[in-house]
């Protein structure tokens, strides 16, 4: 089995594609050929969030971030709550969640620092409509949180352990790799909207437009939900059970290993390390022993940490 | 008790307390091949190994284990058995670890925790594999989710593991209120009749061994009953309440006559010296090698007369000799101590402990002044021939006190002892015992009580002006 790759973690933002590694960061072009600027990093990175002028390097076993100008690749370490595993921006603010300390921690832009208490083990933080949503998982806790005031504003308990979380506009969907079933919480109402069955092990999931892709490694598979079909059904119903199940929709896609994390029209196998593009029941490589977080999707295709030649490369459609 | 008489028997052969648990896990190895057997077999033998301060051993004990788990990862995620893959990356984690890879062990623990972040058990690796790393905040909180988790089933005893693990976590932050209470609920609930079956069990099959990764409910109790009452115990005498503390590691005493930690504490917490040395000589035996005890025991001896630390012919145990070589340390007899600790390497010749202890006596012997250095320089053969050709010409002059005499032989410049070649008389009235000035010339170096020593040919001694 390879080893976990962890020494890279990329980001695609508007100015071009950024590849932290151990204490330091690059920046290329578009075009992945050209280094625009490097800079300090820090040791053990594990995610970068951007907006259109900074980035965020998250280093969650160090309890640390560094913000970064885009433009100079100039920034400044900041000791954080323990734990920070994802951040987001929002309204030039920043916000982000510390997963040990148990809190929200918004950091303005002037430096300004104010935070949150949350539910225990706080693990995936999205947003959508200009609010910030926080799962916990350890208790099943589901807040929405305004950003003025800064305060959770709603909160409903929902199944616990799930393995993600993703927003639309209207819903949240939780995955629940235990089970094998999807969770929808109603943005509206903040009220759960009942499960439906998805695969064996359900563990990311990725929604495109009204569809929901859903990484199963346990199939080896991608299965694909019309959302809005979905929802449908599932009210009417009061729950879906076995919308999928195990039979053979005709736009999921099967993997030769299996795949747990998903970038429509992207998959990743974390423990071989392998990348696909799949389309419809077909599937590729695109690249192996890439690390969990050393590629990245942006307009221009998908870029990827080639450790072997220690390069970056991005690959466009048709590759 | 037969728990307590077998440890008794173990302690009569004069056994380090590990050596059955070693030899248990290597049986263990040996005889079952399932995963989880070679698995908790390689980690208890890196851990035995480590607290004997062997991590060369130990460190191939945790590769070992690391090697077994990603082979296991790799054929659960072939056969698409993911609450499989998540375990082995667990051990996987915790094995990365106790290797010291931090970034490896923080990705393999999120790994696992994706697909059972349900499970008490995996989050007790995750706090497991982060107090492993020395990051007590993050072990506090996966060990708050286990607690959790643990709370709502019925397994008392996979609670109580979980709250251990947690008040150790807080312990290492210093909030000792929660951990106190943690650890008290620990011990009781480990104590009360809900256990009273698993005891039965434990005193019938005459188990006593304590591993830090226990399979089956027998020796996950007498492990975690073991180290509960050693972090309360702990934790009362860090504040002074030694009463508290002495009862907790009596307890432990009572359950494993040969805990080394337990042993130690008492020695430290002793009211007399000869409770003291009583307990200093058991907690040797049971293990030499720790540098706490190693640590305490020279603290003991520094602040002690120069007779203490009895007794320093008995070299019969390698913890009787080790606590000579530290009394020989005291006393500067550096020759013997280097001469003893030689001994003890060449029977673990991998021990780390052994090694420091050996190199701190080199540079007492090599170091603290001019004239140490020389007769470093004598010992190691390392003056030149012209560096002894100065030297034979040169003649020195420094003050110097007679052990005995007249005629002299031996005395001492500051801490340097010093011997003539033969029995020497001087003109004048001179005394052992009382400061005198020595011109001489440095023949070499010699021992003097076992001591490094110079070799000198007087020219002239006269009264200090």
């Amino acid at each position: 089995m390879t080893p976990l790759l962890l020494a890279v973690v990329l980001a695609a933002a508007d100015r071009g594609v950024l590849v932290a590694q151990s204490g330091s960061i690059e920046m290329f072009d578009r075009t992945a050929t050209t280094q625009m600027w490097s800079g300090e990093g820090l040791q053990t990175p594990a995610r970068i969030v951007t907006s259109k002028d900074q980035a965020v390097i998250i280093d969650p076993l160090a309890s640390q971030i560094r913000i970064i100008d885009l433009v100079s690749g100039r920034g400044t370490t900041l000791r954080t709550g323990e734990t920070p595993i994802d951040g987001l921006f929002l309204n030039g603010r920043f916000y982000l969640l510390e997963r040990d300390a148990r809190a929200l921690e918004r950091i303005g832009t002037d430096g300004t620092r104010a935070s949150i208490p949350l539910a225990a083990d706080p693990a995936f933080l999205r947003q959508a409509g200009g609010r910030i949503y926080v799962y916990s998982r350890t208790p099943g806790m589901f807040q929405e949180i305004t950003t003025s005031p800064f305060a959770v504003a709603r909160g409903v308990n929902v199944a616990p352990f799930a393995s993600d979380l993703e927003v639309d506009p209207k819903n949240a969907y939780l995955v629940y790799p235990r089970g094998g079933k999807i969770g929808v919480v109603s943005l509206t109402t903040m009220k759960s909207g009942g499960t439906f069955d998805v695969g064996a092990v359900p563990v990311d999931l990725a929604i495109v437009s009204r569809t929901l892709a859903v990484a199963d490694p346990s199939a080896k598979r991608v299965w694909m939900v019309q959302g809005q079909e979905s929802f449908a059904r599932a009210f009417a119903r009061g729950f879906l059970r076995g919308l999928l199940g195990l039979g053979l929709a005709p736009r999921n896609s099967d993997f030769p290993t299996g795949v747990d994390r998903v970038i429509v029209p992207y998959a990743y196998d974390s423990s071989s390390g392998t990348l696909y593009r799949f389309s419809k029941s077909k599937s590729s490589i695109v690249a192996k022993n890439v690390a969990p977080e050393g590629f990245a999707v942006g307009p221009a295709g998908i870029y990827v940490w080639e450790d072997a030649v220690r390069r970056l490369q991005r690959f466009d459609g048709n590759d | 008790m037969i728990v307590a008489a077998l440890a008794v028997a173990i302690l009569a052969q004069t056994r380090i307390a590990s050596d059955f648990e070693i030899q248990q896990m290597e049986q263990q190895v040996a005889r079952s091949k399932d995963f989880l057997s070679q698995l908790s077999g390689h980690l208890n033998l890196g851990d035995l190994r480590l607290t004997r301060n062997e991590t060369a051993v130990a460190r191939r004990e945790y590769a070992k284990a690391l090697e077994i788990a990603t082979n296991e990862r790799l054929a659960a995620r072939r056969a698409s058995e993911m609450t499989r893959y998540a375990t082995a990356t667990s051990y996987a984690a915790l094995a990365q670890a106790k290797l010291g890879d931090a970034a490896d062990a923080f990705a393999l623990s999120e790994e696992a925790i994706r697909y059972t972040s349900d499970s008490a058990k995996s989050w007790n690796l995750y706090a497991s594999a982060m107090a492993a790393l020395g990051k007590p905040a993050k072990a506090v909180s996966a060990s708050r989710n286990a607690v959790a988790i643990a709370s709502r089933e019925n397994d008392r005893l996979d609670l109580a593991i979980d709250q251990y693990a947690l008040a150790s976590g807080l312990l290492d932050l210093n909030q000792t209120a929660e951990a106190e209470t943690l650890l008290v609920d620990v011990v009781a609930s480990l104590r009360s009749e809900a256990f009273a079956p698993l005891r039965r069990e434990v005193a019938r099959t005459e188990s006593f061994e304590i591993y830090s990764t226990a399979r089956g409910k027998q020796a996950a109790y007498i492990s975690l009953l073991n180290r509960s009452q050693l972090r309360l115990a702990r934790l009362y005498e860090d504040r002074g309440d030694i009463a508290r503390a002495r009862e907790q590691y009596a307890h432990v005493l009572a359950d494993r006559s040969d805990d080394p930690t337990a042993l130690a504490a008492m020695a430290r917490l002793s009211t007399s010296a000869e409770e003291r040395e009583r307990f200093y000589a058991a907690a040797f035996d049971a293990n030499p090698f720790s540098l706490p005890l190693i640590r305490d025991y020279q603290k003991y001896l520094s602040g002690s007369p120069p007779t203490s630390g009895a007794p320093p012919t008995s070299a019969a145990t390698s913890g009787s000799q080790l606590r000579l070589a530290l009394q020989q340390m005291q006393r500067g007899e550096l020759i013997a101590a280097r001469q003893t600790i030689d001994q003890l390497m060449q029977k673990f010749p991998g021990n780390d402990t052994l090694q420091l202890l050996g190199r701190e006596i080199d540079e007492r012997r090599s170091g603290g002044s001019d004239l140490r250095a020389l007769i470093a320089g004598f010992n190691n053969n390392t003056l030149t021939a012209q560096q002894r050709a100065e030297l034979d010409q040169k003649t020195f002059t420094s003050d110097v006190i007679f052990d005995q005499g007249p005629p002299f032989e031996t005395g001492r410049i500051d801490t340097v002892g010093f011997r003539f070649s033969q029995p020497a008389t001087f003109s004048g009235t001179f005394a052992a015992g009382t400061r005198l000035r020595l011109t001489y010339r440095i023949l070499g170096a010699t021992q003097l009580n076992g001591a490094d020593a110079l070799l000198l040919e007087p020219v002239r001694l006269e009264n200090p002006r």
